[in-house]
């Protein structure tokens, strides 16, 4: 003991010495942080944020414009809800809560682009988060981080979404750590020169073999369930904040706006269960809905079966086409509201086109999914050319539908057609 | 507010910049009212709770030198400790005796409705009236005189960086402290900047990173495997090390900022030899607080070998019960207890055959077997029930894979590599600071550097709470 106490003052003396050496560390990080900056690509979400700015900002809009978050990037296809009759386009944004879309939407609309209807297709899990290092570390201007500094709750991230502005290693740190703990080194070797989502008819064209085949994409839905998308239903102050302003603005424009609320996988429905969770999301927007603010587009997909998701989020081919085939039944208030323009200013968009094809493609996919005779009827479930899905299907329609289907008359159904 | 917060660096950097421009009575005045915000900006409605600790003990104290009737001292020193004990009965233990009680009730078949309490435990509550009682007991033993301004006695009961999870400070070191002008030193400084960057370190990455392992494992009703409960045990073992040393490294360096120097709480724990070793090297501000105030007071050693055993089981009893309002808890002192009665009984029979020991491999032996020991602790400890340590006990003789334990291992010693480093170069050398203190300044630079990448990269920010915060 007496040695310890002994060498306590030698010990603290060295303490300059590391005093001088943290000196030099953070040195040291500063420098590697800017090294990061001047060599490593600047990363696939900040340079598609730039590419939806300045489209936004440049383009003529779309009679139907899609916003929202990566749910709704890779899940919603515009031609779903135009039907080829009226221009569409998907400007959602991954990383994207109500703060992000409500400044695109304001810089559009400043910039005179307004659209006719407004389909906001946020996954209702970006309303109880804010991801304050994408919002205020790049997407917003240095002019609009005030405002958001007031509205932000507890402040300090608010203050770390300022401190991502100005390091890499912060901006990039979800990247590093997918090389550091997968080896994924995806983010440094990316290939950004393909910005846009690809037309409707391409994707349904890539989807056409995967659904053929009923293999679909389900790659991370066995990754570890930290069960974050099991939370209870919640609303973030800044989040309402915002999305009272989205109203607020496309009212002061004339635009008329549409929720549609993509649909969950059944893991993550029956996880967040107890917590009455698609209760209480349909209490909060029934207030905007009661109000006239915005129209919700209910349909049979609050819940899809697991295998239509690559993740807990994210829909694969079979969920984003059974999503745009329940739309196509749901997009007539939506192609009334985008007709109320002059045809013709509509059609000048430049990448808001008519498609067309992708309406035609979809057709067969979505008859499938109807009963004989059905016209456009609500679908029943299935989406897949599985022996499965077809002998549901019919199963469904003989019952009338699926709330009068027994599971004994599944099962039937299933062995007789097979 | 949480060391690991941009809200506590905000706070701290604030108030190091007021207190560097203010005289000695005036830096007081702002680390109590720090202190205070400190704490209200948990729960304001508790600051009563704190304050009247305080007010109590202070007026105690004072009542307690007054007088001379031995009697008297120690009728004034009850009250203190029944006070003390009572703020810990009602807001820490009622409902979990309430509850024992029913379920106790229920094994002789007789209906007891519960009362139970809806009230939220003060964080930190039992690091504080262990503080503040310790200075009581002080005062009666006569080993300190009261303290006269009831501001400094509370600016030492609630001094921010240890308020609510320690070191538990003794009031001969602290109060000194408080009394005397502080003056911070560049040497300062910079070891107690290492401190805060060891500790962010120990927390933020290595803690946090460990955590959802654990809490994965650990959340399991049952069927388990070998490999699991081994993989669970051992990165617990690290987290809680991780997340309770990290807080006090942070701690300690940022009460040198202020000029202040608190107890280290560890000493290389898992090098500990035997289980008297592991308690001098774990929460050593705990184990000596329960030795001078509990252990002695019980009789110590004094009474015959069977009277020093029940002593050391109801110390170790004791001494897990504050951690917590489980029985859990409960089980972990008492095996803790069992593990000291054993070594004693055990070295009182070796006698001089312990000295063989002494041997590098019987030194590296004695560490991996009272390791062993730790960590079938922590199995206790972490349990989530008496049920799950059943089953993960008995699970420990079904080995299937090696390959998921493998894996685990390899991300155990990804984040603890440079705190197991650090911890032997420490242990070997015998030295009173971290080890990095001591290495030449070119890799002191290289490791800070590595600790704040490490911080930006794989850090957590999500403002994971301290464990022992619940304590």
């Amino acid at each position: 003991m007496k040695a310890r106490h002994s060498s306590t003052s030698s010990s603290e003396a060295r303490g300059r010495t590391a005093l001088a050496a943290i000196g030099w560390a953070v040195a040291l990080v500063v420098a590697i942080d800017l090294l990061c900056r001047a060599f490593l690509p600047r990363g696939w979400l900040l340079d598609y944020e730039d590419f939806v700015r300045h489209r936004v900002e440049s383009e003529p809009a779309p009679a139907v414009q899609v916003v929202g978050d990566s749910v709704a990037r890779s899940g919603v296809l515009v031609s779903g809800l135009t039907g080829g009759v009226v221009t569409g386009r998907n400007d959602a944004i991954p990383a994207g809560g109500t703060p992000k879309t409500y400044l695109l939407l304001a810089r559009q609309f400043e910039a005179g682009h307004i659209p006719r209807a407004l389909v906001i297709a946020h996954s209702p899990h970006t309303l109880g988060q804010v991801r304050y290092e994408v919002l205020i570390g790049s997407f917003a201007h240095w002019s609009e981080v005030p405002e958001l500094f007031v509205q932000s709750d507890p402040w300090t991230d608010a203050l770390y979404g300022v401190l991502t502005r100005f390091s890499y290693l912060l901006m990039h740190r979800d990247s590093f750590r997918d090389l550091v703990k997968r080896g994924d080194a995806g983010f440094f070797v990316q290939n950004t020169s393909e910005m846009a989502l690809p037309p409707d008819a391409e994707r349904l064209e890539r989807f056409r073999r995967e659904l053929a085949e009923g293999k679909f994409d389900t790659s991370q839905l066995d990754a570890p369930d930290t069960g974050a998308h099991r939370r209870p239903f919640d609303v973030k102050p800044m989040n309402d904040h915002y999305l009272r302003r989205i109203l607020a603005l496309a009212k002061e424009h004339g635009v008329q706006v549409f929720w549609v609320t993509p649909p969950f996988p059944k893991r993550v429905i029956d996880g967040r269960a107890p917590s009455n969770y698609e209760a209480q999301l349909v209490a909060y927007l029934s207030e905007f809905e009661s109000r006239g603010e915005l129209t919700v587009l209910r349909g049979g997909f609050v819940e899809y079966p697991d295998e239509m998701f690559r993740d807990d989020l994210h829909l694969n081919a079979a969920g984003v086409v059974r999503l745009a085939c329940e739309l196509s039944a749901l997009r007539g208030p939506v192609v009334e509201a985008a007709q109320g323009g002059p045809r013709a200013a509509l059609a000048a968009a430049t990448s808001a086109s008519v498609d067309g094809d992708a309406t035609a493609m979809l057709e067969p996919y979505c008859r499938a999914m109807r009963c004989p005779g059905a016209g456009d009827g609500p679908l029943v479930r299935p989406v897949t050319s599985s022996t499965v899905d077809r002998a549901l299907r019919g199963a469904i329609c003989q019952a009338g539908s699926p709330a009068a289907l027994s599971g004994k008359t599944v099962s039937v159904a299933v062995r007789a057609e097979r | 507010m949480l060391f690991n917060s941009l809200e506590f660096v905000v706070f701290f950097v604030v108030v190091l910049a007021l207190y560097s421009v203010l005289n000695h009575s005036r830096q007081n005045a702002l680390l109590l009212a720090a202190s205070y915000l400190f704490y209200g900006a948990w729960d304001y409605r508790f600051l009563a709770l704190l304050i009247g600790t305080t007010v109590v003990d202070y007026a105690v104290a004072l009542a307690i030198d007054r007088r001379s009737d031995p009697l008297a001292r120690r009728r004034i020193l009850m009250f203190s400790i029944v006070a003390n004990l009572g703020v810990l009965g009602i807001f820490k233990y009622f409902n979990f005796f309430a509850d024992s009680l029913v379920d106790f009730a229920g094994l002789f078949g007789l209906t007891v409705s519960p009362v139970t309490l809806n009230i939220v435990l003060p964080v930190g509550v039992s690091f504080y009236t262990f503080q503040s009682m310790a200075y009581t007991i002080d005062v009666y033993r006569g080993h300190l005189k009261p303290c006269r301004r009831l501001p400094d006695f509370a600016l030492y009961v609630t001094f921010f960086p240890q308020l609510v999870a320690g070191p538990i400070e003794r009031a001969t070191h602290l109060l000194p402290q408080v009394y005397a002008r502080r003056i911070v030193t560049a040497d300062k400084i910079g070891a107690g900047l290492s401190l805060i960057a060891l500790g962010f370190f120990k927390k933020v990455v290595m803690a946090d990173n460990l955590a959802p392992t654990v809490n994965e494992i650990f959340a399991k009703q049952g069927g388990f495997t070998a490999e699991e409960v081994l993989a669970g045990v051992l990165c617990f073992a690290f987290q809680i090390y991780g997340d309770f040393s990290g807080y006090t490294d942070i701690a300690r360096g940022t009460s040198r900022l202020l000029g202040f120097e608190l107890m280290d709480n560890f000493r290389e724990p898992y090098f500990a030899r035997n289980p008297s070793d592991f308690w001098q090297r774990w929460h050593i501000s705990l184990s000596s607080w329960l030795r001078d105030y509990l252990y002695i007071s019980l009789g110590g050693n004094r009474g015959g070998r069977l009277a020093t055993y029940r002593n050391l089981m109801l110390t170790m009893l004791l001494g897990g019960l504050w951690h917590g309002a489980a029985w859990n808890f409960v089980w972990w002192g008492l095996y803790h207890g069992a593990l000291l009665v054993g070594y004693r009984f055990y070295e009182e029979r070796a006698g001089a055959r312990s000295t063989a020991a002494r041997s590098w491999l019987g030194g590296v032996l004695q560490i991996a077997v009272m390791f062993g020991f730790t960590l079938y602790g922590w199995l206790l400890f972490r349990a989530t029930s008496g049920a799950q340590i059943v089953e993960m006990t008995l699970a420990l003789g079904h080995f299937e894979s090696l390959r998921y334990l493998a894996r685990e291992l390899v991300t155990l010693a990804f984040f603890a590599w440079p705190v197991v480093l650090l911890d032997y170069l420490r242990f070997r050398g015998g030295y009173p600071e971290t080890a990095l203190l001591r290495a030449p300044m070119a890799v002191q630079a290289l490791t800070y550097a590595g600790f704040m990448l490490m911080f930006f990269v794989m850090g957590r920010y999500e403002g994971a709470s301290f464990i022992y915060f619940q304590f």
